[in-house]
């Protein structure tokens, strides 16, 4: 806790014309972003003076994500636009395709052999006909 | 591969005897056992009744008999301490391997829960790095679910495991949008990407773990042997919470050992592969043990089911051994938790299992492998025969009651003819089934006894009380699988199909509405047949009433033996007893820890089971999932639309209005993800808490 009044920093009163729920929206979306936690409030911060600067000095929670957004973006840090277009994340290694076909079964080749046996010999010698 | 020629062709042989003497021990004592029963039976009776039932008798001796000598044949394997055919005979001590290649550890998942199996794969991966071996393995966890909420939390539980065990690079996650062909399709898709960098793949369940020694040597056998296709290792039961669990899993670690040797004995190098905790040979996998669609419609057409026994004969007949590593430890699975749920697990083997009748006569098949897809049948249609004989034998007591006796069939004579009884016959019929049955059980406690390690299990007393209680409520079980086997068969044989449920591995029990539910047609049953019996047949019915007492109290027993409570006091009092609880092996004792471990912090009070709710707010949970899409192409003007729609739907009416398939559509699309990522962050206070965001 500061000791003085001079120890509180300069954007304390703009900040704390914000909603509180704005602002504590703003606190755990950084907190929900994986990175340090000085980097985190260090950006609230940002975002909830921008906020709080804007015309009229209450900003609306849309209002105050929108500032945090574009400090994020500025910052390469912003999630969804880092992944419009931005790098993937890999959970796989390099393919190393190959292909895997299934094999035919005969599931029946007693009947099969029975058929063939019954079949005429017209028409077997047909079919050999036509195979070779 | 001269030597392994010639190897095969011992094996083989000997093999050949074996199974020659197996089939000579089945069917001759079932013959005559038959022909005792068949004189026993009285003749007044309706025509054919006696007929069927001494069949059916010879029938059901005869599969009865084949576990009793695969048990007594394990019970002399493991007497003898050495057996020349064992698939680790000759492995040197050190657990090294070469550094050349390396294996492929899968993790097919469904729908499971993704912090057990994380806990799984983590105690996995810390049994490697104990023994120095992490290097020549990766794991894999390999995604069919089809939930949104689970696909999202998965994706978290992979990364933060990364994170925690160092392993990105080591452990890797993929999720597959169509789950076509199930399991076997999701290993095959698995070949098709990356099998050909991995000389082996070793194949785990959501809920099943090898230990890294284990791992070692099972790599080290398949390098020393090149003829073997797959090892199977003999998975033990491990934490098992619920009366039935344990019981389940007493019986597992003290009868298992035996079982498995005698089915080595058999088998040699033409075993199963169980679907899990094997390793297999990958370039012969990916040649020949595609699964292709059975022709027809479900449930005996269309894809296979039991797709393992199906592998295991394809890889036979490519020419490689299928061995069942009987005498390797360190492989562990866990038990459905009660009746219900083994109940519901057995509907989907029963018709992967009647499916395979349609294969038995396959071109290429090894005889083995034909018996086994036989044997496979008959662990459920046996239930259904044993139903029969039981209503055969209803029928033949009833009889006596509507068939005037004739005690001159062959006409006027001085001499009449009496019905004989013969009680030594009866007496001696009855035991040797009864035998058939228990001698397993007094062998393996035999065992026990006799080579040391009855201390593991609670002491001799407690394995002997212990095998007593297990004989109890697996005798009033019997009657209540054996209906439900049957219904199975029926269902199955009327074409009615089987969905693909993920396994229920938790402790919740049974409550009794879902017990009335599910088994009041049994206690009806069980009634009436009671009461029949009883009134038209008192002699009979104290032959039938375990049947009918198994049926009656289906209901409580249902209840009681999937209750944890009960489970937990069999234990204080010492009964079931495993050697894995006694004293249990480090990596069991990990993965209770990784198990037992808190969620990570989260400021979020959203719970990680949320994946879809996650995924939409949380910045961290949103990137990463968005930086593993790999779907940024744009959609063609109608999905857009539609997207559009849900994303309206979604901001305006709360994630509660989405369905499954429509909180997958979000996910699978990164622009609409994105999109509602920054407008719900943008919605007014009293919207946004349906969001978990204040």
């Amino acid at each position: 806790m500061p000791e003085n009044a001079d120890d509180q920093p300069t954007a304390a009163p703009a900040v704390a014309r914000l909603d509180p729920l704005t602002r504590d929206r703003v606190l755990l979306y950084v907190r929900g972003l994986d990175i340090s936690p000085e980097l985190s409030l260090e950006l609230a911060l940002e975002a909830t003076r921008h906020a709080a600067a804007r015309p009229g000095g209450a900003a609306s929670a849309a209002a105050a994500m929108d500032s945090l957004r574009e400090i994020l973006g500025e910052r390469g840090l912003d999630p969804g636009r880092k992944n419009a277009g931005g790098p993937y994340l890999s959970s796989t290694p390099g393919l190393k395709r190959c292909s895997m076909v299934a094999g035919e079964l005969d599931l029946s080749p007693l009947r099969r052999l029975l058929k063939g046996l019954f079949r005429r010999p017209g028409a077997a010698r047909a079919a050999a006909g036509r195979s070779r | 591969m001269d030597q392994d020629n010639t190897a095969q062709k011992v094996w083989k042989r000997v093999g050949d005897r074996r199974r020659l003497v197996l089939l000579a021990l089945v069917l001759v004592p079932s013959w005559l056992a038959a022909d005792v029963l068949y004189s026993l039976l009285p003749a007044r009776s309706w025509p054919g009744v006696n007929l069927s039932l001494s069949l059916l008798f010879a029938v059901l001796f005869a599969w009865i008999s084949v576990g009793f000598w695969t048990s007594l044949l394990g019970t002399l394997v493991l007497l003898r301490r050495y057996d020349r055919f064992a698939a680790t005979g000759g492995l040197p001590s050190d657990p090294g391997l070469p550094d050349d290649f390396r294996t492929a550890l899968l993790f097919p998942v469904y729908n499971e829960n993704a912090r057990d199996v994380a806990a799984g794969l983590s105690t996995v991966l810390q049994s490697l790095r104990a023994g120095n071996l992490d290097r020549h393995f990766d794991l894999f966890i390999l995604s069919d679910s089809t939930r949104p909420d689970v696909w999202a939390a998965e994706e978290e539980v992979w990364h933060d495991l990364c994170r925690r065990e160092k392993a990105f690079g080591r452990i890797f996650y993929r999720h597959r949008k169509s789950n076509l062909k199930r399991k076997s399709g999701n290993i095959a898709d698995f070949c098709r990407r990356w099998g050909a960098g991995y000389r082996y793949l070793a194949v785990f369940d959501a809920d099943s773990l090898l230990t890294g020694e284990t791992l070692a040597k099972m790599v080290q056998i398949m390098e020393r042997r090149p003829e073997i296709g797959i090892l199977q290792t003999p998975p033990k039961a491990i934490f098992s919470r619920t009366l039935l669990a344990r019981v389940q899993q007493f019986a597992n670690h003290l009868y298992g050992p035996i079982f498995a040797a005698g089915l080595h004995f058999w088998q040699l190098g033409d075993a199963q592969y169980w679907g899990h905790n094997a390793i297999i040979r990958t370039a012969p996998f990916i040649e020949h043990c595609q699964l292709p669609k059975l022709p027809g419609r479900p449930p005996l057409g269309g894809e296979i089911l039991s797709h393992d026994f199906v592998e295991s004969a394809l890889m036979r007949r490519a020419g490689y051994g299928v061995w069942l590593a009987y005498e390797l430890g360190g492989s562990y699975e866990q038990n459905p938790p009660t009746l219900i749920d083994e109940l519901v697990r057995d509907r989907r083997w029963c018709q992967g299992n009647l499916q395979h009748s349609r294969l038995v006569f396959t071109r290429g098949f090894f005889p083995t492998h034909r018996a086994l897809f036989v044997n496979g049948i008959m662990s459920y249609g046996s239930a259904l025969l044993w139903f029969f004989f039981l209503l055969a034998g209803s029928l033949q007591a009833l009889s006596a009651l509507f068939i005037t006796p004739d005690y001159f069939p062959q006409g006027r004579s001085l001499f009449p003819d009496w019905p004989q009884y013969f009680p030594t016959w009866a007496l001696a019929l009855l035991s040797g089934t009864a035998g058939l049955l228990l001698l397993p059980k007094v062998m393996a406690v035999g065992l026990l006894m006799v080579k040391g390690g009855a201390g593991a299990f609670g002491g001799p007393w407690k394995v002997t009380l212990s095998v007593l209680g297990e004989i109890v409520v697996s005798t009033f079980l019997a009657p209540v699988r054996m209906i439900f086997h049957s219904f199975f068969v029926v269902s199955n044989l009327a074409g009615l199909k089987v969905g693909w449920n993920a396994q229920n591995r938790g402790d919740s029990g049974s409550s009794w509405p879902e017990a009335l539910r599910f088994h009041w047609w049994g206690t009806a049953l069980g009634l009436v047949w009671g009461f029949l019996t009883f009134f038209f047949s008192p002699g009979f019915f104290v032959w039938l009433s375990p049947v009918v007492a198994g049926l009656v109290f289906s209901i409580p027993l249902s209840v009681w033996t999937g209750r944890v409570s009960l489970g937990r006091l069999a234990r204080r009092l010492g009964l079931f007893l495993t050697p894995a609880e006694t004293g249990p092996l480090k990596e069991l004792r990990r993965l209770e820890e990784n198990l037992k471990q808190p969620e990570p912090y989260c400021p979020f009070a959203l719970p990680w089971q949320s994946g879809f709710l996650r995924a939409a707010v949380i910045p961290r949970v949103f990137a990463l999932h968005q930086a593993l899409a790999f779907n940024r192409r744009r959609n063609p003007p109608p999905k857009e639309a539609r997207l559009k729609a849900l994303l309206e739907k979604a901001l305006s009416r709360g994630p509660g209005s989405l369905n499954d398939r429509e909180k997958s559509a979000l996910l699978n699309d990164p622009r609409s993800l994105g999109e509602l990522h920054r407008e719900v962050w943008r919605l007014p206070a009293e919207r946004a808490r349906d969001w978990g965001i204040f």
